[in-house]
């Protein structure tokens, strides 16, 4: 019985330490998923031909992705209407997803 | 009145005409000034866009002779290794295999299993079976008589058990390097490479003393994986054409494939998915080809693909005393498969991988030190030396013992859309083997060791393997991961290039249980991992597709020539650049 409350303990505790630490700036994971919920939407509304954003990680290197969102120049590409629907949060997050897989990153990724 | 305001009219007209004069012989002096200025600002944006021009001529030029782009991970890591209740079969016994065998005293021939009873009336009362080995040991003597006595000494209850022992690896420091290649030949034409190396702090020999594991030999599937020397090695190199259409993007690859640290190792590692077939089935370097579909806009199904694979595990006609041979023929071992992404939308995905394995041989050409070397000879009697000179032996196949197959479903979700940044995985594999010859190896040959088979028997076999585990977010960006695996008694994979010192775990006929913590020091580019791995085998052979497993606990000596793992405890803590 004792250690089966010390396992739940340790599981509620680990559990809210995730949570804790979910909550910092720019959830590379959430915006790996946001980033192509965009082009998925884009796609089912008919503006572009794929799902697969247009814009690889791999396609800028982290300070060119920083300027990129700086300038907010993901409202001059396709698919406005859904980065204009697009919370704060969101934005942040596929920043960190994007600059954390660029090309000079030690992951750098591509959109499958 | 009409006239005073004509004639006022009049005097103004010089003072307009004055005026008109001005402007039309002004303005070119300040149109000039200004035209002036503006050529200045021209001329100056004109020398800066040269400038600019000749500094991104340079940068183009050292792009497009830049042929690869490198990237580079380094390792140093310390690992302590603990055995516990290590068996090995008592050195009386093993020394029997180096004693001259008697000969019939009637006949003068070489012993035969019917000679055993006669053999045993010839001991002294109260003699042991130590002291019959040590007045007619094995060498010399028949298969049949060997095997003969194995199964005599089993009949009476009289095997010998194995012995227990525990070692320890206190403290074993290993650095591996990693360049990764990358080049962009086109936009529908890239090559992908890895040059590794992974060597143990003063030791750079390459080569092992054989105790039984597949770590243990130099081989084509494990030469970065395994720690080697300093050697460099191609771990990886391919290229990949993109065809097809826009709706379905078509891949085409060869070369020396990126078959090890698959999914789901890459939240161990720390790093993007590290290779392509799953891991829980196929951890191994090898050379072939892949062909793949992307099938989300024709299925409308998020992440939709389906790849095609082909690998080579052992060449017959290259480098074998057989090779190009009119004789007995061996088949090259070949595996195919395919890997399909049934759903993935980057938060969720779902994976099944199948891989078929013909002609599987009882050995890849690979090397090692072999303690001693079996013999058969042409009289069919066996010999045996001790390898005192330490020579190293280059391993071949000496037969295909049948086929298998292994098939896995992983499923892995992230959940930071419904509780938090935690991901959590799922593996669900099996494995079948379908045996079809014994080995002719002169030391698993003596055994009658087929494909997961002993004694002689050849049945086919299913195995099963379960491998989970979840990894949370920590303060500070770090990350805590627990796993676990657990294979039956006949599970069976291709896992002998998975990153670790004492055994591939995914290859367990038992329990295995990993945690970790990751703590990022700079960013992504330069971490601490702290882990543990408590390995619990049931059964002997793990990993190995020769030799029916055995219950650990149930384990004889004739089980234990060489040693046999219980419980190992591995503690490891490494620092990892990566750039």
């Amino acid at each position: 019985m004792k250690k089966t409350i010390i396992i739940l303990l340790g599981i509620i505790l680990t559990i809210s330490f995730s949570m804790i630490s979910s909550a910092e700036e720019g959830n590379e994971r959430k915006g790996k998923y946001t980033y192509r919920k965009v082009y998925q939407s884009c796609k089912d509304r008919g503006e572009v031909e794929s799902a697969t954003p247009t814009l690889s990680p791999d396609a800028k290197t982290q300070a060119q992705w920083d300027r990129y969102f700086e300038e907010k120049k993901y409202l001059e590409a396709d698919c406005k209407e859904e980065w204009n629907k697009l919370s704060e949060e969101d934005i942040l997050n596929i920043h960190a997803y994007l600059k954390g897989h660029a090309a000079d990153s030690p992951t750098p990724a591509k959109c499958k | 009145m009409k006239l005073f305001r004509f004639k006022n009219t009049l005097r103004l007209v010089p003072l307009v005409c004055f005026l008109i004069f001005i402007m039309f012989n002004m303005t070119p002096v300040f149109a000039s000034e200004d035209m002036a200025g503006l050529q200045e600002e021209i001329n100056a944006l004109n020398t800066k866009i040269n400038a600019l021009d000749n500094r991104l001529n340079k940068t183009e030029l050292h792009t497009a002779t830049d042929k690869i782009s490198l990237g580079l991970e380094l390792r140093t890591r310390v690992d302590s290794i603990h055995y516990e209740d290590m068996r090995i079969a008592p050195s009386w016994l093993m020394n029997g295999f180096f004693i001259d065998a008697m000969t019939n005293p009637i006949t003068g021939q070489a012993l035969t299993p019917e000679d055993i009873p006669m053999l045993m009336t010839m001991m002294p009362p109260g003699s042991t079976l130590q002291d019959m080995i040590a007045m007619s040991g094995f060498n010399g003597a028949t298969k049949d008589y060997i095997q003969g006595m194995m199964a005599f000494l089993s009949s009476m209850g009289m095997t010998p058990e194995a012995e227990k022992y525990n070692a320890d690896n206190d403290f074993m420091f290993t650095n591996r390097l990693r360049l990764e290649m990358k080049s962009k030949i086109s936009g529908n034409l890239s090559f992908g490479g890895r040059l590794s190396m992974y060597k143990v702090y003063g030791d750079s020999s390459g080569i092992k003393f054989n105790t039984g594991s597949f770590n243990d030999i130099y081989l084509d599937g494990n030469t970065t994986s395994v720690p080697h020397g300093d050697t460099v090695h191609v771990e990886r190199a391919y290229f990949n054409y993109k065809t097809g259409t826009d709706r379905v993007p078509v891949n085409v690859s060869f070369g020396r494939r990126p078959a090890t640290e698959g999914p789901p190792l890459e939240y161990k590692n720390y790093s993007m998915e590290g290779g392509s077939p799953m891991a829980p089935i196929i951890n191994w370097q090898f050379d072939g080809a892949s062909l793949s579909f992307g099938l989300e806009d024709v299925t409308g199904i998020p992440g939709a693909a389906f790849k095609l694979c082909y690998g080579v595990g052992f060449e017959s006609d290259w480098g074998n005393s057989y090779s190009l041979t009119d004789g007995r023929h061996i088949e090259d071992a070949t595996f195919g498969g395919f890997i399909a992404t049934l759903y993935d939308n980057e938060l969720t995905s779902v994976e099944l991988n199948y891989a078929h394995a013909w002609d599987i041989t009882d050995g890849f050409t690979g090397l090692m030190l072999m303690p001693f070397i079996p013999f058969e000879e042409a009289d069919g009697t066996y010999a045996f030396e001790m390898n005192k000179g330490g020579y190293i032996s280059r391993m071949q196949a000496t037969e295909n013992i049948g086929d298998f197959d292994l098939a896995t479903i992983l499923v892995r979700s992230n959940l930071s859309e419904l509780l938090a940044d935690i991901d959590v995985f799922l593996s669900l594999s099996m494995s079948h083997t379908k045996p079809d010859d014994l080995s002719k190896n002169p030391f698993y040959g003596l055994m009658g060791m087929g494909l997961l088979s002993s004694n002689g028997d050849m049945e086919e076999q299913d195995g099963y393997s379960i491998y989970t585990g979840a990894i949370f977010p920590m303060p500070f960006k770090a990350r805590l991961g627990v796993e676990y695996n657990k294979g039956s008694k006949y599970w069976i994979n291709m896992t002998g290039a998975e990153d670790s010192l004492v055994a591939s775990k995914l290859a367990a006929r038992g329990s295995v249980v990993e945690t970790y913590y990751i703590q990022p020091v700079v960013n992504k580019n330069f971490f601490l991992t702290l882990g543990g791995v408590f390995y619990d085998y049931d059964y002997t052979g793990s990993g190995n597709p020769l030799g029916a497993p055995v219950k650990i606990s149930d384990m004889k000596a004739f089980d234990a020539f060489f040693p046999v793992a219980d419980k190992v405890w591995n503690v490891y803590l490494s620092a990892t650049l990566r750039y």
